[in-house]
């Protein structure tokens, strides 16, 4: 059992705190709220791709399924949000499950390819679906939250509640990767086949893994359909699923603050270059190029080794 | 301890292992020998469950195992090393060591992340520092494989497939690619491990190694067993001296 690590959680604690007392600008506090959304994403994929070495090009999907579930029970069946998140999280948890059995046999490419497939054939129930998920129009008329007298509407009240939860989900992180499961997962991604000979059995681990971060993601996305109070299927399409897997990857995979780093520096990429939408996508795959030829580790991974170094 | 009774294993058109029967002692060191490509590493992995036999049955302490999973294979008590390191580069070795333990008491996930199995860790953390002093690789211990000599790694191997306190160990080639000072430590170690009452059963090409250490000697060649017996009775038989040793030190 190691020792616990709280210096990036503090980090990040002062970081919110900041914005959530000293930024009075609404849209600089909606942009921030959306980078916390991507940065749990992006740390349930890297707990998927850099933990257990299961690569998966259909987390938008699972963010989907959960938004569109919560949109659905508490628009048109009036479910309290917060009871539509645990619900959004379950079904997930289900489809991955039933998925993830048969695929997850597969290794690599072919692992790309089926998990891609997955997120693609949810992609089009989401727009063909029209009686139920409002197609490519888009579903509209989601309430807020409302905990207690306070109704999350506005951009500052829903800020806080994103970070409280993000706070939580980063502490579980640092439980996850400081206890045996760690290892566990790691073993898995390294070797199978040592992992077999002492008595793991890779995998029935493979699919909890997958089936939770599907659970975790879509507990996001149904936060989500309420921060927006509008979802569209383009909103989950294959291009989230590949800009979550550039945040992992350029942030560090196998490191709980790769994705947190990753989600930030990306997400930010859109609001920074809007005038050039166009180069959206080159920009990331240039610093996804470089980060893979010369960052062995992402960032995250960079300043580790650099900090070991001194230290 | 283990009975080998008529297996065959074919990949394709290669007959890996034919007609192969045997039954090793209930104590001591046993010996598997035989030159390149006789189908020794196969027959491990026919009984640890890798690869499943056309046909035959493998038994261990009376009980059939043949078709066993591997993972239940080790929880009956087998554990093995592999001829190339399996050791996983980007943790410690401490940390590696804890994989040779980890499939025996599985500790439930969320009782670890909640740390509330105190008295687990404190056994498992016991055991890792045991067996890294074992092996002589506690010096090493926080350092990445990456960083550490062969030897040290192989001695490592040992430690680690020693860790659940098997009731047979399967080392393939654990001398290979060691001096003769480190070959003389491993010697004293695999003989303390018999000590303790753990079963081996070791593929070896030095045969100097084996002399001091088998009580007993299977010899595979072409898959299928040429000679069993003690090593004095094996380096005798006419079919051994003409497919092994010939070409090695006799
Ligand atoms: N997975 C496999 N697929 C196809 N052929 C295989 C496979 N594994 C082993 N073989 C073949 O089976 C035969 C026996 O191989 P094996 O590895 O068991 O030999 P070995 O006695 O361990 O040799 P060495 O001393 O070189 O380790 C060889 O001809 C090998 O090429
Ligand atoms: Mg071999």
């Amino acid at each position: 059992m190691k020792r616990l690590n709280f210096s990036f959680i503090i980090l990040m604690a002062c970081v919110l705190g900041y914005i959530g007392t000293q930024v009075s600008n609404e849209y600089y506090i909606g942009v921030a709220t959306l980078l916390l959304i991507h940065a749990v994403n992006a740390t349930a994929l890297n707990i998927l791709l850099g933990y257990t070495g299961i690569i998966s090009i259909g987390q938008a999907a699972f963010f989907g399924l959960g938004a569109y579930v919560a949109a659905v029970l508490s628009t048109n069946y009036g479910i309290n949000p917060l009871l539509t998140m645990p619900v959004a999280a379950a079904a997930a948890f289900v489809v991955a499950y039933v998925v993830g059995s048969p695929i997850l046999k597969l290794h690599g490419n072919y692992l790309a390819m089926a998990t891609l497939g997955m997120g693609m054939i949810l992609y089009i129930f989401m727009n063909e679906m029209d009686f139920i998920t409002g197609g490519p129009s888009g579903f509209v008329g989601i309430g807020d939250i409302i905990i207690g007298k306070f109704d999350l509407a506005d951009e500052k009240s829903f800020f806080v509640f994103m970070s409280i939860v993000f706070m939580v989900f980063l502490f579980i992180c640092e439980l996850f990767d400081k206890s045996f499961l760690h290892n566990k997962l790691k073993f898995i991604k390294n070797s199978e086949s040592a992992c077999r000979s002492y008595g793991i059995t890779p995998a029935r681990t493979k699919v909890m893994v997958f089936a939770s971060m599907a659970a975790l993601t879509a507990f996001n996305g149904a936060i989500f359909t309420f921060y927006t109070h509008f979802i569209s299927p383009v909103s989950f399409s294959f291009k989230y699923s590949v800009e979550l897997l550039a945040m992992a990857t350029v942030g560090g995979l196998g490191y709980i603050t790769g994705g947190v780093i990753g989600a930030v520096l990306l997400g930010l990429v859109p609001e920074i270059f809007s005038a050039f939408e166009e180069y959206e996508m080159i920009i990331y795959g240039g610093l996804l190029a470089v980060v893979i030829m010369f960052l062995p580790g992402g960032i995250a991974g960079t300043l580790k080794r650099l900090v070991k170094r001194n230290a | 301890m283990l009975d080998i009774n008529n297996i065959g294993v074919s990949f394709g058109g290669v007959h890996a292992l034919s007609n192969v029967t045997f039954t090793m002692p209930d104590k001591g060191i046993s010996a598997l020998i035989g030159p390149n490509g006789a189908g020794k590493t196969t027959l491990f992995n026919v009984i640890t469950g890798f690869v499943t036999p056309k046909e035959g049955s493998v038994k261990f302490g009376g009980e059939n195992i043949t078709g066993c999973r591997s993972e239940q294979v080790f929880l009956k008590g087998v554990s093995r090393t592999f001829q190339n390191l399996n050791i996983i580069p980007e943790l410690t070795l401490r940390e590696n060591m804890y994989l040779g333990f980890i499939g025996k008491e599985k500790p439930s996930a969320l009782a670890t992340m909640m740390r509330v199995n105190r008295g687990y860790w404190k056994e498992t953390t016991n055991r890792i520092n045991e067996c890294l002093d074992f092996v002589n690789v506690t010096e090493y211990a926080d350092m990445t494989p990456g960083s550490v000599p062969y030897g040290v790694l192989k001695n490592f191997e040992l430690g680690r497939a020693f860790m659940s306190n098997p009731k047979l160990l399967l080392l393939d080639e654990p001398a290979a690619g060691l001096n003769l000072a480190e070959k003389e430590n491993l010697a004293d170690m695999v003989r303390k491990i018999q000590s303790m009452g753990i079963c081996i059963l070791m593929v070896e090409h030095d045969m100097q190694f084996i002399s001091s250490l088998a009580d007993f000697v299977v010899c595979l060649n072409f898959g299928q067993v040429i000679a069993t017996g003690t090593y004095a009775q094996v380096r005798e038989n006419k079919e051994v001296l003409k497919a092994y040793l010939g070409d090695e030190d006799a």
